[in-house]
């Protein structure tokens, strides 16, 4: 991996402005940080070959990033951040304290001890395709039920 | 409360206090992996293994009517239970003192932490009392005399006692912990009793206050209630969740397009926010490690997390070597935000992270796995901030390319860092000429590609993700194509 020591140009300030573009060919050239040219000139066994890609003919669309430009408006998000609410006058108890666990599937949320009164909320972040959730909320009170339900955000 | 109530157990001002000569001791009896225990005060684990009875009335009288002991929290490191925080739940407690042929029976008793957990095969929850500790750890007592000296033991049980037991015949304690439905999750999965043996010592007062005070493994455990006081931080947000980590992963040619494997860098992290009763943030906290290294550019890797304008975030960071899981040398590091927060875990990423046998770590799809430093870091907030005014989750996760001098985001972020050049030289968009981003977070089932494989060849479905505006495809991260990702995933990165 032919890597080029590009430090100097930070040091020499006043050379700064010259040398960047010049920076950015010769990385580009040699990969620098895993540069685009160098997928194809670096030694074959750096990476087994793709089953799916590798007799296609060079006209064949293909799903690479290089082959397919998207719009500079595109969002790469792969979480989405929402607000989770849980009105505490919606569901009376006999207990004094309160404790709240949201969760997924297979996965815990949010976990602990909430205000018995008012409104809770709190931006829960989740992966795109995550759209039901679960929640308990339970009491000290050995007189309260645990209240499970299911949220769909 | 369940099958106990609170007794003051500090009640016992009655009693007068002696200035008794013992000495911790460690218990030949310990608690099964069973979860149950039948422990013979009178036997220590070394020596002569004889505790007399009046032994045990002095170490009784020297907790002010009290007799107290420590356990060694010995748990299974699965779930969010780890070597640093684990616990169980205490269902009973009986001590029988038998005295001149009579039976006497203590049943009431108190730990410092409770939580509320359902038993196995029951899905209602109620209040518990709790050990939690952790492993691995040596208790450095004033004392270097007694067994809690140089020790692991964690956690402390009260029993009070109210007749002397200079002339008992036999003083036996009976505990029960609780099999919690697991099926669950937490916090039933945390406070369950997996591996055992629980180890009990009979412990002084100068040593259950030392260990009471240490709150071994408290802050990482969910749904801790402290059984005297009320607590700051009362509940925890969890991004992605307790379990899960986000991974981010960049191209590290910025500002040229680069070859789209975005495994120049690779970092695992998850955040927990505390939050007290109000709901309000008042701790954050993080964990994370290096997972690959496929750029042969050196880095710096931060963390950053907004906060209000007046907000003071002071705290710790720690690193810990992937070898010996040792905290590095140099650490923990003292670090403070005014602002914002910016935590730095890895600074240097070639001196951090390297592989003996390869220029790259972990990219190379027939290279061996090189585990990368864990970090930690923790700070407390000076009042508490609604979480909504703090940076949405997964942040703002920062490469710095030492031989640029650029800092890289995600997309919509903007450059902040002092040393880099972004600004001077008009950097400071993070996206390149085809409109791709240079950084990017992924759920942790992503595995990504091997050098040089385009992510999008690795996942055929990422483009028709982005371009359908994320309406489409959205589980792209898990169908990779298997030849083109990498085999290093997060079992083998989190250590």
């Amino acid at each position: 991996m032919n890597y080029v020591n590009f430090i100097s140009i930070r040091t020499l300030s006043s050379f700064r402005s010259a040398l960047l573009g010049a920076s950015i060919l010769i990385l580009a050239a040699c990969g620098g940080g895993g540069g685009s040219t160098a997928y194809t000139s670096e030694p074959s066994n750096t990476s087994p070959p793709l089953t799916e890609n590798s007799n296609e003919v060079e006209a064949e669309p293909t799903t690479a990033l290089a082959d397919n430009p998207v719009s500079s408006l595109a969002s790469f998000d792969n979480y989405k951040t929402e607000s989770f609410a849980i009105d505490m006058a919606d569901y009376p108890m006999e207990g004094e304290r309160r404790f709240l666990k949201v969760y997924t599937s297979n996965e815990v949320l949010f976990l602990g001890e909430i205000s018995a009164t008012g409104i809770f909320e709190f931006p829960l972040s989740h992966k795109q395709s995550q759209t039901v959730f679960y929640f308990d909320l339970f009491s000290d009170s050995a007189l309260d039920q645990t209240i499970s339900s299911e949220v769909s955000l | 409360m369940k099958r106990f109530s609170f007794i003051a157990g500090m009640m016992m001002a009655s009693f007068i206090v002696q200035s008794a000569e013992v000495l911790s001791t460690r218990l030949e009896d310990s608690i099964g992996s069973n979860g149950s225990g039948t422990i013979d005060l009178t036997r220590s684990s070394t020596g002569d293994k004889i505790i007399t009875t009046a032994e045990l009335e002095a170490f009784r009288q020297d907790n002010g009517g009290i007799l107290v002991l420590a356990v060694d929290v010995n748990e299974a490191s699965n779930g969010t239970e780890k070597s640093e925080s684990q616990g169980v739940t205490v269902d009973t407690v009986t001590l029988e003192v038998v005295k001149n042929g009579i039976t006497y029976t203590f049943s009431q008793f108190t730990t410092k932490t409770q939580t509320s957990v359902a038993e196995k095969g029951s899905t209602n929850r109620q209040m518990y009392y709790t050990f939690i500790g952790e492993t691995g750890s040596s208790r450095i007592t004033p004392s270097t005399e007694g067994d809690i000296y140089n020790s692991s033991f964690d956690a402390t049980l009260s029993v009070p006692v109210d007749i002397d037991l200079s002339d008992a015949t036999s003083v036996t304690l009976f505990i029960e912990l609780l099999d919690t439905n697991g099926q669950l999750g937490d916090p039933e999965a945390f406070y369950d009793y997996s591996a055992g043996f629980e180890d009990l010592a009979i412990v002084t007062y100068n040593d259950a206050v030392f260990l009471d005070e240490l709150a071994i493994g408290r802050s990482a455990a969910p749904l801790v209630v402290l059984s005297e006081e009320t607590s700051s931080v009362g509940s925890f947000i969890y991004y992605p969740s307790s379990t899960g980590y986000f991974v981010v992963g960049y191209e590290d040619n910025y500002p040229v397009k680069g070859d789209y494997d975005f495994n120049d860098l690779v970092v695992g992290y998850q955040v927990k926010f505390g939050l007290d009763l109000n709901g309000r943030v008042k701790t954050i906290e993080g964990e994370g490690y290096l997972v690959a290294r496929g750029g042969s550019y050196n880095h710096d890797w931060l963390l950053h997390i907004d906060l209000p304008e007046s907000a003071q975030a002071t705290g710790e960071l720690t690193l810990f070597d992937a070898s010996n899981s040792n905290i590095m040398a140099g650490y923990p590091k003292s670090i403070s935000g005014s602002g914002r927060l910016l935590v730095e875990p890895y600074s240097d990423s070639q001196a951090l992270f390297s592989d003996p046998n390869e220029a790259y770590v972990n990219t190379l799809w027939y290279s061996d796995h090189v585990p990368g430093p864990k970090f930690t870091f923790s700070v407390t907030l000076d009042d508490g901030i609604p979480a909504h005014r703090l940076t949405e989750a997964p942040f703002d996760p920062i490469l710095y390319v030492r031989e640029t001098g650029y800092e890289i985001h995600l997309k919509d972020f903007s450059p902040m860092l002092v040393r880099s050049f972004n600004t001077e030289d008009g950097q400071t968009s993070f996206t390149d000429t085809n409109g791709y981003p240079f950084a990017m977070v992924v759920p942790e089932d992503w595995l990504f590609p091997n050098e040089y494989v385009d992510l999008g060849e690795a996942y055929p479905n990422f483009v028709n993700y982005i371009s359908s505006n994320k309406m489409d495809n959205q589980n792209w991260y898990e169908a990779g194509i298997s030849s083109g990702i990498t085999k290093h995933n997060r079992t083998k990165w989190k250590w």
